[in-house]
């Protein structure tokens, strides 16, 4: 429920009030610059987000925030300002403030928004380690029920029913139990923990009819109702609404002594699991050739100037690659397809005719449409080469030439034989090219672009984005989503398993072949020249303690770890040789012999063998492929990671990619 | 054109919660405003910015001068937004206008309840130029009723076709300047010429929506013999870049039409603002009210919107032979509560008589739904001063400012120090030449940030401008103008104690070069 609709459920289910909710003046402004700071963000220069990844499928998120307070204008100030007064009286606490907020003065700046979703508390420090006080969420939240009912009221206030005998003008001069309703309901609707999901819903009882308090609420609803008269005109007011329910702001008090401050705030990181179980297996399998794929999906304020994710990752593991792309083109870029779409229409119209002035308006627009699209495409071609491979303009090659046609300034030879510069003209352009160049431009997903990490690598890696100065960001936050792989460095893992596993084989061998005096004792005459055993002790404790002595050298990681992760074959694989030597050691001891030991024997050897090779395969097939390539190229490693469709072409066409190993996410899934 | 849901950026958001913040510090919910009718003269604005009566200082501002009338409008009037004031007659009643007649000048002040949602400042728009006519000698009264009637299809556009308002409109207006107009002079274009410069603001602007309403106007300056041109949308192009969509003027023959309106030569002007909250048609529902009067043709307009409150500004042609009186009383000036409708009825009655008789019910009942909620500011009646036989160029200058006590008065007035400093170290310089410049519009805004940014059109005669500068081989007399101009004007505001609040300044004699210096290094 968003918005609006949250507002109505609000005032449907608390109770027509007798008297106004407290809410000042000051506080209504309050809100409304706190609001208006946290969608800016005009003071934080930079935001970084830490992803620590401590073990298999989880992760500690930790958020630094470079604000500079000279960077607030001076009503932004202002507000800061008074808000230490507001608090102060606000919290019983009078103007003889004592502590360290009386001592020197402070402002109280917003400096993020936060998912609701989120119920861990935050505490935030600064850059010498320092907890700073904050308003909690309550207090904030005041604010902006007084700042959103004012603000309500305002814009009401501005439609020309405010002025005459409408319903309008009741509720904003008459009535005054439906503006407390109102008022009621939205500080309900903020202050409380939990926000409405879904409408309660009563069906009305036989015999009533509506009362004065049924007939209060029914006017508040039709006035704030989404289709109705005043929808348009609240329309934005809605978006604000939906941001301040949803979202808390968090609100720290900075000392005014030093403009610029190093903020740190750790925040939860939910994990996505979505795959079945056969692929979790598969993935298993594979994973010490494939490496572990992480992905991380964040997002961030459309305002926000630059960002800068950090991953760091266990001693044993390496970060081999990592990307970042957001989509902070998405509203050019759909702008840009519905152009093509429309012009691609429109062209096939005006073909034929000449000098019109509508002629001369579809030059313009077209030229300007494909002008942009080759600033888009210009875009992710430097993306590729800073990422270092070649952007792959193949499957692009209507977007290619009518960015050509745009930016080449070739001109036709009109009939008086003189440059003729309509782009219209230009071969490349025609109708069928426009509409097949906003199909390329979605499929290809030109929206999203890619910073590529290219740090040596170590167990931490780094990404860098940079917004772009201008006013196409079509929405209030902009999606970010990270995808890496790491390595396991220990080399010696999976070849220490494959040693062992060999061990136990020839062990188990050895002791058959020594008791049947038969080198291939596996067999019925194995069985028939198998001599009576006289000390099944010091067998048995050959065929324990070896294989346990050399089991407890393995470097064998924790199951949870990612080094556990990527090693899971060959824990396993050693785990089984064990089992099985103990299976065998266990025989002996119950004084099984004959042929029954000559197949629990084969068991035990060919199963150890079996694990030899499930860990060495792998890994033999792994260093042949380094072997034949020296080092794997960037689209390599990208290929099977969740890039955008244009950098990896090739998937674009069967449209497969591999599920990551996990996804981190900002908020549940 | 289907209707989808708007698209607001994080940056409109935040603007709608500004809003709510700057009047959040006020009591009421209410804007201040002040606007001013004065005759058009050298100097004039600068005087009333200099005015010490007055306690506020300009800051938001629109100024426009024109056929002997000028208007000021200012918004926003104070160092901060937080300075209070207080109001005596309840919540409920209607805002109170202060009116002032000072020797012939009309000088309101008031409060306004704005629309917060008018958030098209920042969006984008569709904007373009149409001339009626170059420069006639003199207009007539058939060149009022054909701006009216441009203006009020505009509108129309505007609100029925783009669901959208129109930003601005100013008339007269200058043509736009054709690149090889330094290899020859005499192709730059006067200062102003009879023709409309409009901004529409566009929700989604998409090549659909803009090629829907630029249709329409092409086809309706194609019906009219008008010229029409397009702001340049294309990426490496800004704000006074125009793309030509119909080149050729054929009014003369298609003026025969129009010959059932007697023409008639214009004696008096009346100015005439309307203020309310900014919303979209309440231009259209105000200029389609007058329509039905033929009596009223429309002169020049400036509309704007400043702090969500929109200006419509009309100077009115009144027919002279039709009317009974001239002069203006005093209790006509304002609105007083009445709907625009019923006081322009009134205004109308009282020049015309009984031959003003209202037979378009529809218009009355749109306007008052639209609009009835404007106050009505007018007067006095200025004689008419046509455009002066002497050729002017136009000279654009802009600046950026931090917000300050003394706000507008500095930059225009180290300006007009910077331009008679000019003339004076001139060699070939005569006092007897000695003017001003004329400055025939200027608007300043805050962008956010504590920042105003201001830019405005000045006019000179460029027969000066040739006395001054001699053609140079590689720059021509008026490039060493703007170049000479700019230095001046820095130099005045570093040696003005409050001029280092006021950066960025440029002077160019082309709209598109402003933001950048002058000089060609």
């Amino acid at each position: 429920m968003r918005g609006i609709e949250s507002l109505r459920e609000a005032i449907r289910t608390v109770p027509v009030p007798g008297a106004p909710a407290r809410m000042s003046l000051d506080g209504a402004a309050l809100g409304m610059s706190f609001l208006d700071t946290s969608l800016r963000l005009n003071h934080v220069r930079r935001l970084t987000e830490r992803i620590t990844v401590v073990e298999h499928r989880a992760a500690r998120r930790t958020i630094e925030v470079d604000v500079n307070l000279r960077m607030l204008d001076e009503g932004q100030r202002q507000a800061a300002a008074l808000c230490h007064t507001h608090m102060s009286h606000e919290r019983g606490e009078g103007s003889e403030q004592s502590g360290p907020l009386a001592e020197k003065s402070t402002l109280w700046v917003p400096v993020a928004r936060i998912s609701r979703q989120s119920v861990a508390p935050v505490d935030v420090f600064d850059g010498s380690g320092r907890k700073l006080p904050r308003l909690t969420q309550y207090e904030t939240s005041r604010l902006l029920a007084s700042g959103l009912y004012r603000l309500l009221r305002s814009v009401l206030m501005s439609h020309q029913d405010a002025r005459s005998e409408t319903r309008l003008n009741h509720l904003l001069q008459q009535n005054h139990e439906l503006r407390w309703l109102i008022q009621w309901g939205l500080q309900t609707l903020l202050t409380d923990r939990s926000q409405p999901e879904s409408r309660y819903e009563r069906r009305t009882p036989s015999g009533v009819i509506e009362g004065r308090g049924a007939d209060v609420r029914r006017v508040a609803l039709e006035i704030l109702d989404e289709n109705g008269k005043y929808a348009e005109l609240l329309e934005d007011y809605n978006r604000l609404l939906d941001i301040a329910i949803n979202e808390y702001l968090l609100v720290v008090a900075l000392d005014t002594e030093s403009d610029e401050h190093l903020l740190t705030y750790e925040a939860p990181v939910r994990v996505k699991v979505s795959d079945h179980a056969p692929n979790r297996v598969a993935r298993m399998l594979r994973a010490n050739s494939r490496g572990y794929h992480i992905e991380y999906e964040g997002r961030v304020p459309a305002s926000l100037r630059s960002y800068h994710l950090v991953v760091d990752v266990e001693d044993e593991l390496k970060i081999e690659r990592m990307y970042l792309t957001t989509d902070a083109d998405r509203a050019s870029a759909d702008r840009i397809v519905e152009d093509l779409e429309t012009l691609a229409e429109l062209s096939g119209k005006e073909a034929g005719t000449r000098d019109r002035p509508t002629t001369k308006l579809l030059e313009l627009e077209t030229q300007t449409t494909l002008r942009h699209l080759s600033e888009l495409v210009r875009r992710r071609r430097w993306d590729a080469d800073q990422a270092g491979f070649v952007f792959d303009s193949s499957r692009l090659r209507a977007v290619t030439d009518l960015c050509w046609a745009a930016v080449s300034g070739e001109a036709t030879e009109s009939a008086g034989g003189q440059a003729d510069n309509s782009i219209l003209n230009h071969p490349f352009v025609a109708p069928e090219k426009l509409g097949a160049a906003a199909e390329e431009v979605r499929d290809a997903r030109l929206s999203d672009d890619l910073s590529l990490g290219n740090d040596p690598t170590t167990r931490r890696a780094h990404v860098y984005w940079r917004r772009r100065d201008t006013r196409d960001n079509g929405g209030a936050q902009i999606t970010v989503r990270a995808g890496l792989i790491l390595r396991d460095t220990t080399a010696a893992g999976p070849g220490s398993v494959f040693w062992y596993a060999l061990s136990v084989a020839a062990i188990a061998h050895s002791v058959m072949w020594f008791l049947t005096k038969h080198l291939w004792p596996y067999s019925a005459e194995g069985a028939r020249n198998l001599v009576e055993i006289s000390d099944r002790d010091a067998i048995i404790a050959v065929l324990l303690l070896v294989p346990g002595l050399l089991y407890t050298r393995l470097t064998l990681p924790d199951r949870q770890s990612i080094t556990g992760h990527l090693r899971a074959v060959p824990r396993m694989a050693a785990k089984a040789c064990i089992v099985v030597m103990a299976f065998m050691a266990a025989a002996l001891a119950a004084g099984v012999g004959g042929m029954g030991l000559v197949v629990i024997a084969a068991i035990t050897v060919s199963l150890s063998v079996v694990a030899a090779i499930a860990v060495g395969y792998p890994e033999f097939v792994a260093w042949l492929a380094r072997r034949r390539h020296k080092k794997r190229s960037i689209e390599q490693q990208l290929r099977g990671m969740r890039v955008p469709a244009w950098v990896d072409p090739g998937r674009r066409a069967d449209g497969k990619s591999v599920a990551p190993d996990v996804i981190f996410s900002w908020r549940a899934s | 054109m289907t209707a989808e849901p708007r698209s607001r950026s994080i940056r409109t958001l935040s603007e709608l919660a500004r809003s709510g913040y700057n009047l959040m510090r006020q009591p009421f919910t209410e804007v201040a405003f002040e606007v001013h009718h004065v005759a058009d003269r050298p100097g004039r604005l600068l005087e009333l910015l200099r005015d010490e009566n007055r306690q506020a200082c300009f800051l938001e501002t629109m100024s426009c001068g024109a056929n002997g009338g000028g208007v000021v409008v200012g918004t926003r009037l104070g160092d901060t937004p937080g300075s209070l004031w207080f109001r005596d007659q309840g919540s409920g009643a209607d805002p109170r206008i202060q009116f002032t007649d000072d020797g012939g000048d009309h000088h309101f002040q008031g409060v306004a309840r704005p629309n917060l949602t008018f958030l098209y400042e920042t969006a984008s728009r569709l904007e373009g130029i149409i001339a009626l006519e170059d420069q006639p000698k003199a207009a007539t009264h058939l060149h009022t009723v054909l701006v009216k009637k441009l203006i009020g299809e505009l509108s129309l556009i505007a609100s029925t076709y783009g669901k959208a308002p129109v930003l601005s409109v100013q008339c007269p207006a200058q043509r736009p300047i054709e690149s090889n107009v330094e290899l020859d002079p005499r192709k730059m274009p006067p200062s102003s010429s009879l023709a409309v410069r409009f901004a529409i603001a566009l929700d989604r602007p998409s090549v659909s929506v803009r090629m829907e309403l630029a249709s329409r106007l092409a086809a309706y300056c194609e019906t009219n013999g008008y010229r029409m041109w397009l702001s340049d949308t294309r990426p490496g192009h800004r704000v006074g870049n125009w793309f030509g969509i119909r080149a050729r003027s054929d009014v003369d023959e298609r003026r025969k039409k129009w010959l059932t309106i007697v023409d008639d030569r214009i004696g008096h002007v009346l100015p005439v603002t309307f203020v309310g909250p900014a919303r979209v048609g309440s231009t259209h529902a105000i200029v389609s009210f007058l329509q039905q009067f033929d009596e009223v043709g429309v002169l020049g307009c400036s509309i704007t919107a400043l702090d969500d409150l929109a200006f419509v500004h009309l100077q009115l042609a009144l027919q002279e032979r039709a009317m009974v009186s001239r002069r203006f009383p005093a209790s006509l000036a304002r609105s007083d509560g009445e709907n625009p409708a019923m006081h322009l009825t009134g205004l109308l009655t009282h020049f015309f008589g009984d031959a003003v008789v209202v037979h378009d019910e529809a218009s009355a009942l749109k306007l008052i739904d639209r609009a009835g909620d404007y106050q009505t500011l007018a007067g006095p009646v200025l004689r008419y001063v046509p455009v002066q036989r002497e050729r002017r160029m136009a000279v654009w200058v802009s600046w950026q400012m931090t917000r300050r006590v003394e706000g507008l008065v500095t930059p225009i007035d180290a300006l007009m120090r910077a331009w008679r400093r000019l003339c004076a170290e001139n060699p070939a310089w005569k006092n007897e030449l000695a003017v001003d410049p004329s400055i025939e519009y200027l608007i300043c805004r805050d962008v956010g940030n504590s920042v105003l940014y201001g830019k405005g059109k000045l006019s000179v005669p460029y027969g000066l401008v040739r006395m001054m500068f001699p053609q140079h081989s590689t720059e021509s007399p008026q490039a060493q103008l703007c170049v000479g101009l700019e230095d001046a004007w820095k130099s005045q505001l570093d040696s003005d104690a409050s001029g280092t609040n006021v950066l960025g300044v440029t002077v160019a004699w082309r709209e598109y070069w402003l933001g950048h210096w002058s000089a060609l290094a």
